[in-house]
């Protein structure tokens, strides 16, 4: 039981103590290996630590092994890179900053075109162009803030001292005005379209009053039995015309009484004959009056 | 070592009615500071009587090791649970209350800082109080009612040497070792939330968790692991020490001691961040 407790310990705390060591190495270094030493050198004031990233063309090839203070306003840094990248010769360092938080990483830049040679260990690259940082882009804003500065200074110059704003302050003034009358137009309008409205409505009403009545009904069963007794009526129009032509065409042909009458003119002789006998006989009658009439009484 | 305080001149009914008010409340003070005081000095009495017997390893070491298996191998499960869940956890907040632009390497640098720094020693300091100080408390609190402590003196046997000291040599070691453990299980707790369940990418997560990271933020959580771990041992075995009045006793002397070391492992953690948070910045 003892025994097995002090396994069990052992154990336990070699675990932790491994962890605790890879875990840390791995945090600070990003791998477990040491790589090669490198060297640089920079200017003070670059926000440089231990275990910081080395990018190389912005791959993460290595990190700080070490930054040590000078009193000549320099720092001495011994970057250490992985052992499967080398660093092409004449490429530059310098300080870059990494995301938003003040954390900044060496940048090595390599010379275009790439050589073949590259940097043995413990060789020194000569620091390149500092890239921008915080301070710089803040030098930017300031130097934006003092323009707009300015431009304020003018705006008040030329609006406010020299009576634009007063200016701007009328013509408002009276915009405003204008626009009260618009309103009251328009609120005049608004109260006739109102009315209007209402009487259109008024009548619709009627209307609908009117066209749900009986009447109506009535009236259009009345137009549309009239309507039928037209339709009708045009019928025997229609054949009585047909009777009437068939008429007109038997009395055309000369055919029975009618026919007779109207193509056969012996009639009109015989007649006009009839006529002048009794022409003569009337006459004869005027002048003879006792040839023909004798009247006695008793 | 503990029992009624002193009772100083004479009674309070004795004075006049109109001075009787303003007395009670001074003797009320007196007596508070005196027993602050007393439990100061009766405490550290304690601590030296712990320290004397360092001198005395064939007592101690034999039962130091049983105890670490107790205190650190029996709360390994508890302690692994507690810290993947607050890793997770951490992640899954830190991803949900971003705004969006921040960059997304954020969630491992938060949960880096919040569970090395801070949840890690804290948690498994207050859930060991209750597991591992608990039962310190009622067992010394049982042997001390039952007279076994008394039987121990009298055959001679240092009873700090023989139950104190390896409970707080113990306490000691394994509550950092536990919590490296809780701080790895925590991490990746947090690794594999954010990228299985949030729209971070493994590179975000370790560009963040690398961010910044300085080998103190590591000391920094070990040393205050060892501090609650002296304070768990160190309270609950007094607690337990000093138990009167049979089993009762021992229930509030255990109750007593959890309240108080998870006070004082609140305040040790406070103190810690205002004298070693400096150092972080390094």
């Amino acid at each position: 039981m003892k025994r097995r407790n002090e396994v069990s310990v052992g154990i336990l705390i070699t675990v932790a103590v491994i962890v605790l060591v890879l875990g840390t190495l791995w945090l600070a270094r990003g791998k477990l290996k040491a790589g090669y030493p490198l060297y640089t050198r920079f200017a003070w004031g670059q926000n440089l630590k231990q275990g910081q990233p080395v990018l190389l063309a912005g791959v993460s090839v290595g990190y700080v092994g070490d930054v040590n203070l000078r009193r000549d306003g320099y720092l001495d840094v011994m970057i250490r890179i992985d052992d499967q990248y080398t660093v092409p010769k004449g490429s530059t360092a310098a300080v870059k900053p990494v995301g938003i938080f003040g954390d900044v990483a060496v940048a090595l830049t390599p010379p275009i075109p790439v050589p073949a040679a590259s940097y043995s260990p413990g060789d020194t690259l000569p620091p390149g162009p500092a890239a921008s940082d915080i301070g710089q882009i803040m030098n930017h804003v300031d130097t934006i803030g003092a323009t707009l500065t300015l431009l304020m200074h003018s705006l008040q110059q030329q609006i406010v001292e020299a009576g634009t704003l007063k200016d701007i302050n009328r013509t408002v003034a009276s915009t405003a005005a204008l626009s009260a009358q618009l309103q009251k137009v328009l609120a005049q309008q608004n109260e006739n379209l109102t009315l209007t409205m209402t009487s259109f409505r008024s009548a619709a009403s009627h209307l609908s009053n009117l066209a749900d009545s009986a009447q109506i009904d009535s009236t259009i069963r009345n137009l549309r039995r009239t309507s039928e007794n037209g339709a009708r009526l045009v019928a025997n129009l229609d054949s009585t015309n047909t009777e009437i032509r068939k008429l007109l065409t038997l009395a055309q042909s000369g055919n029975g009484t009618v026919g007779k009458f109207l193509t056969d003119t012996t009639l009109y002789t015989d007649t006009h004959r009839l006529l002048r006998q009794l022409d003569s006989l009337v006459a004869d009658i005027k002048a003879n009056p006792k040839k023909y009439i004798n009247v006695r009484i008793f | 070592m503990s029992g009624p305080l002193p009772q100083f001149g004479r009674e309070t009914q004795q004075f006049p009615v109109v001075q009787r008010t303003s007395i009670r409340f001074f003797r009320r003070v007196t007596r508070w500071w005196v027993g602050l005081f007393r439990d100061v000095g009766v405490r550290s009495y304690f601590v030296r009587d712990i320290a004397r017997a360092l001198g005395d390893p064939a007592t101690y070491v034999p039962e130091t090791i049983r105890q670490m298996k107790n205190i650190g191998v029996g709360s390994i499960p508890i302690t692994l649970v507690v810290a993947a869940f607050i890793g997770g956890v951490i992640a899954l907040q830190t991803r949900y209350q971003l705004f969006p632009g921040v960059e997304l390497s954020i969630i491992g640098l938060a949960s880096r800082l919040m569970v090395v720094l801070e949840l890690g020693p804290l948690l498994t300091g207050l859930v060991l109080t209750g597991r591992v100080g608990g039962r310190m408390t009622a067992e010394i609190g049982t042997m001390r009612v039952t007279e076994q402590i008394d039987a121990l003196e009298t055959l001679a046997y240092d009873p700090v040497a023989f139950l104190i000291v390896p409970r707080v040599l113990a306490a000691t070691v394994m509550l950092p070792t536990l919590v490296i453990l809780a701080d790895a299980t925590g991490l990746l707790s947090a690794y594999t939330v954010s990228v299985r369940i949030t729209d971070v990418t493994p590179q975000d997560f370790i560009t963040g968790l690398r961010l910044g990271f300085g080998t103190f933020q590591v000391v920094y959580s070990l040393l205050k692991a060892m501090m609650f771990g002296m304070a768990i041992s160190l309270v609950c075995s007094y607690e337990g020490y000093i138990t009167e009045a049979g089993a009762e006793g021992v229930g509030r002397s255990t109750a007593r001691a959890v309240v108080i070391t998870s006070m004082t492992i609140l305040v040790l953690d406070a103190l810690t961040a205002g004298v070693l948070g400096p150092l972080l910045q390094t």
